[in-house]
């Protein structure tokens, strides 16, 4: 164990143990301040366990009241066995990934993070389930706080060995199921949603998860029945008092089939209580169908079309689970390569795969093609050529910088085309060379010999630029490229990559 | 979980006296000398002899903790003995690999074996003699420890079958059934019961006899949780040889055994203290309850269940220090044996069929309780109040009138640790189990209650020196723990 490994155990260790109250620790602290002795101490502490934890039975026995820790408790500690489990599966520790692999650990512990999870997810039915009979009364009011613990709260040992989750969770109320066999539960309202949307939205496309510009359109289907049911007997039965329901379901419609179970539950007993919603947010199919993974206290009374109001309420049962891919780094294969500077021919351009070129898939152009404003790259005087000692200004290129319509703010794409100046403008022979500050189309230029000459870079021909760019830039996603021909090419001819920094330039002037 | 629970640490400790006995011929890297025994001092003197006498051979130096690189040269010997221990081969046994570290047939047909500290040839003869040993030993450890433990699994499914009050045969088919979340999942092991026990899941699927050399000081064995790799180390072997029975060996199989200490689920749970179950009971072990610092809660108990302050007992054994050289009360030392014995003679058949069982019944719940109390022995001390009378102050009856006495207090005082128990210290993160383990139970060794106590009070007060902790180097980090190191190390708590 290498270590750096040891340290940060060691550092987690110490330092982690230190950051939890411990039992023994805080009862020992107490006793000790009663003045008891050691031995008194310890024979005390370990007494408590049995006043705590244990109870006697009929024939002298004691037995362990599992009850005291709650579902909820043991459901934490899976919480964090399944991020340890992940920790140890998710690629990001170089050493635990090592130790996985090496020992072909991968496919046996991820089959424990799948135990861990059913585990977790039943814990948190049985968490619900107490909520569930709290909220709707379902716990005898006799009750006392260790009966409640006992039955309600407090972990049941029985809860891993249930083949039959609904039977083992009924979530249901008694006054409802009663109406519903003696045929009083009576539909008042019923309803459906139907939405389908094809492009609700982009995701990374996960066949390429290493190229963040994959994105693919993902579809939205939400269909949803709702029946909204009250209990209508005697003489209220063809003229209630009130139109408000007593218990409404909501079933998911997949392709033609209405779930076997409905996904959305609201309780209405009576009107002196609030009201419980359920949602079961697996599909049939899932594991986990049929049994809720989310439960709301509701004050109001609801109709349906109140109900699907709700904010979130079709998001959260129509959300599609994002599988969770966990993918080794792509590590590239080891090579060696000498690149002596004098014999060096590394391409850096990419050339383009046909005799199209490389084109700017972006519309960045409006009807009339003047949404750009321009600006100048100057040339570096070159020391061995230049005879003016840098004194005279040369364009090398004219910059038309593309915008959305406004003056400065750049086009989708942030779209730059760079110009050849014509012959007469492209020398080293300018004093002076400007965009107009109040018409960025406008160009004054003070030549060495006191000529002055200007003019607006009309979209058109004209007389100071070549007709077609030379190089574009352009950014798509997170990378921004710049295309460009070569002296023979009609066409763009190859890219590259280019620093997206260069998007600060758009607006100045340069010197390259 | 930082890097988990990769290897479980088997430190030496204590000493041992021996009697010498006529014995088969004994492999090459045994010391001259070498005695099975089982007498309560002489075992002790004698385990101290041999440690030393061959420690610079097989224990790396605390200056010098390089590592060795094994190499495809090392000796492989397939046995044919089963192993189904490790995640891999649990399902597909493969044959048990002997892995001779160092030992290399070099190119003139001799066998070339280093040590720590020198490098020279043995014969063929000499090879085969501990191809055999280590074989044997093998063979009898997984026997004696399969003994323990395969009926006390099975104890777990009868004592999980009476608290659901289903019968046992119903709970075996259930067990068998798919989840109805998940296929491939059964009620078994959403239960978290350990499958029937095989002869098999005690046997590695590597067993090396080799040396861990970045684990300087008194390292006898060292396991990889689900890899089904175990590093025997050759003073152990020979140690195993003393004790009449292979206990550090056995120790290790319960370690390598996937369906008892599966690396995750050992995340909940002490796997040491686990590991030293039966060993650590067996009437022929002079060492390990007596002084491992593993075995620390169980010598707790025994003082507050059964009465016998051992503390008291090991101090009135040992005569004089003379610089190392220590002089022990050999008549006082045999006659706590025999306490002792009385007492591992209780505790043996207890731990097997009402601990371990209880334990395995349910481990899911058990671990959740070590969390609530910060404690991952909590097992022990609730099944032990369970079944026994606590008799620490002065008797059964002295100590359950005291504690009548004070019940109300107790049980108040008790109320309000458990409320606290497992929230968070003030001013510091929420506790996370993702730890070692190991570490943990070092950490729980190397300080004392009292060190604990000052460490968790310092970063109660200072929780950005957590944060510093991270960039501080190893050296550095033992300095400024060692800052809480204020009692000593007793000798009769076995070497650290």
């Amino acid at each position: 164990m290498k270590s750096k490994n040891l340290k940060w155990l060691l550092f987690l260790t110490i330092a982690l143990s230190g950051c939890a109250h411990n039992y023994k620790n805080s009862f020992l602290e107490e006793a000790r301040k009663k003045g008891w002795s050691e031995g008194q101490q310890k024979t005390a502490l370990e007494h408590s366990y049995r006043l705590l934890l244990l109870e006697k039975t009929g024939d002298g026995d004691y037995k362990i009241k599992y009850s005291v820790l709650t579902a909820k408790q043991v459901r934490e500690k899976i919480d964090e066995a399944l991020l340890g489990v992940d920790q140890l599966l998710s690629y990001k520790n170089e050493s635990d990934t090592k130790f996985v692999s090496r020992f072909g650990l991968r496919k046996s512990l991820e089959h424990s993070e799948q135990i861990f999870k059913v585990q977790r997810d039943r814990l948190r039915a049985h968490e619900l389930y107490g909520q569930f009979l709290s909220l709707t009364s379902g716990v005898p009011a006799e009750y006392s706080e260790n009966q409640i613990r006992e039955k309600i709260t407090g972990y049941n040992q029985r809860i891993f060995i249930s083949t039959d989750l609904p039977k083992a969770f009924p979530f249901q109320i008694e006054s409802i199921e009663w109406a519903k066999r003696r045929g009083v539960l009576k539909e008042i309202e019923r309803g459906q949603l139907s939405l389908y949307r094809k492009f609700d939205r982009q995701e990374q496309n996960l066949a390429n998860a290493d190229d963040p510009n994959d994105l693919i359109w993902k579809s939205k289907l939400v269909d949803l029945e709702i029946t909204n049911y009250k209990i209508m007997e005697g003489p209220d039965a063809e003229n209630p008092k009130t139109n408000s329901g007593n218990y409404l379901e909501g079933y998911r419609i997949v392709g033609d089939k209405k779930e076997i179970l409905p996904a959305l539950r609201l309780f209405y007993p009576n009107d002196d209580n609030p009201g419980v919603m359920l949602l079961d947010l697996d599909k049939e199919g899932e594991a986990g169908f049929g049994v809720p993974d989310l439960i709301e206290p509701m004050q109001d009374n609801l109709n349906i079309e109140e109900l699907l109001q709700e904010n979130n309420l079709l998001e959260l049962l129509f959300k599609e689970k994002k599988e969770q891919k966990r993918v080794p780094p792509k590590t590239k294969a080891l090579f060696v390569e000498i690149a002596r500077t004098k014999e060096s021919s590394a391409e850096l351009w990419e050339t383009a795969p046909d005799e199209n070129g490389w084109q700017v898939p972006i519309k960045y152009q409006n009807e009339l093609k003047n949404n750009y404003n321009v600006s100048l790259v100057f040339a570096k005087p070159e020391r061995s050529t230049d005879t003016t000692n840098g004194i005279y200004k040369q364009i090398k290129y004219l910059k038309k910088e593309w915008t959305a319509g406004q003056y400065r703010l750049p086009s989708i794409g942030r779209v730059v085309e760079y110009y050849q100046m014509k012959p007469l403008y492209n020398k080293r022979n300018l004093v002076q060379a400007e965009i107009d500050q109040l018409n960025a189309k406008r160009i004054s230029l003070v030549f060495e010999d006191g000529g002055e000459d200007g003019g607006v870079i009309v979209p058109r021909s004209n007389k100071f630029i070549e007709n077609l760019p030379i190089m574009i830039d352009y950014t798509e996603g997170n990378k921004r490229w710049r295309i460009k021909k070569d002296d023979h090419s009609k066409v763009f001819n190859k890219r590259k990559e280019i620093s997206r920094s260069l998007e600060e330039k758009i607006g100045k002037s340069e010197e390259e | 979980m930082k890097s988990s629970l990769l290897f479980i640490l088997m430190m030496t400790g204590g000493y041992s006296f021996a009697i010498e006995k006529k014995t088969k011929e004994l492999p090459f890297y045994f010391p001259e000398g070498v005695v099975v025994s089982t007498d309560p001092v002489q075992q002790v003197i004698e385990n101290s002899r041999y440690f030393k006498a061959t420690k610079s051979q097989f224990q790396s130096d605390r200056n010098d903790t390089s590592p060795l690189i094994t190499g495809s040269d090392s000796l492989i010997i397939e046995t044919e003995i089963e192993s189904t221990s490790g995640a891999s081969n649990r399902d597909k046994p493969t044959k048990m690999k002997l892995v001779l570290d160092h030992y290399v047939r070099m190119p003139n047909n001799r066998i070339r074996v280093t040590y720590l500290n020198k490098q020279f040839y043995i014969t063929e003869e000499q090879l085969q003699a501990v191809i055999a040993d280590l074989k044997e030993t093998v063979i009898t450890a997984r026997d004696n420890i399969s003994s323990f433990w395969s009926p006390a699994i099975d104890l777990a499914i009868k004592h999980w079958a009476a608290k659901l009050a289903i019968p046992e045969k119903e709970l075996l088919k259930l067990l068998n059934l798919p989840a109805p979340e998940k296929s491939d999942i059964t009620i078994r092991e959403l239960n978290g019961l350990p499958r029937q026990s095989r002869l098999s899941d005690f046997v590695p699927r590597e067993l090396h006899l080799g040396y861990n050399t970045e684990l300087p000081g008194g390292i006898l064995g060292v396991t990889w949780l689900n890899a089904g790799v175990i590093y025997y180390n050759p003073g152990a072997r020979i140690r195993d040889y003393l004790t009449q029975k292979p206990m550090v060996l056995e120790h290790e199989m319960v370690h390598v055994n996937i369906n008892l200490q599966e690396l995750l689920l050992a995340q909940g749970f002490d796997p040491e203290i686990m590991a030293s179950i039966p060993e650590m009971f067996y009437p022929e072990n002079q060492i390990e309850l007596l002084h491992h610092p593993y075995t620390a809660v169980i010598r707790e108990l025994i003082h507050n269940y059964f009465g016998f302050d051992y503390i008291r007992a090991q101090k009135e054994s040992f005569l004089w220090d003379y610089e190392g050289s220590l002089e022990i009360d050999e008549e006082k030392f045999r006659e706590n044996s025999k306490r002792w014995q009385e007492i591992k003679a209780e505790l043996l058949p207890f731990f097997q069929k009402k601990v371990v069982p209880e334990f395995y019944s349910n481990t899911t719940w058990w671990s959740a309780m070590n969390q609530k109390l910060q404690d991952k022995n909590s097992v022990f001390h609730i099944v032990m109040a369970a079944n026994y009378n606590l008799t620490r102050l002065g008797g059964e009856k002295e100590t359950q009138r005291w504690l009548e006495t004070n019940e109300n207090e107790i049980r108040e005082i008790a109320e309000r640790a458990y409320e606290l128990s497992g929230t968070p210290l003030e001013n510091t993160q929420p506790a996370n189990n993702r730890l070692s383990a190991l570490l943990l139970n070092e950490y729980q060794r190397l300080f004392t209650e009292k060190e604990q106590e000052k460490i968790n009070i310092y970063f109660n007060r200072h929780p950005e020196m957590i944060e510093k902790l991270v960039e501080m180097e190893i050296p550095e980090l033992i300095k400024f723990f060692l800052r809480f190191k204020t009692d000593p190390v007793k000798p009769e708590e076995g070497v650290r």
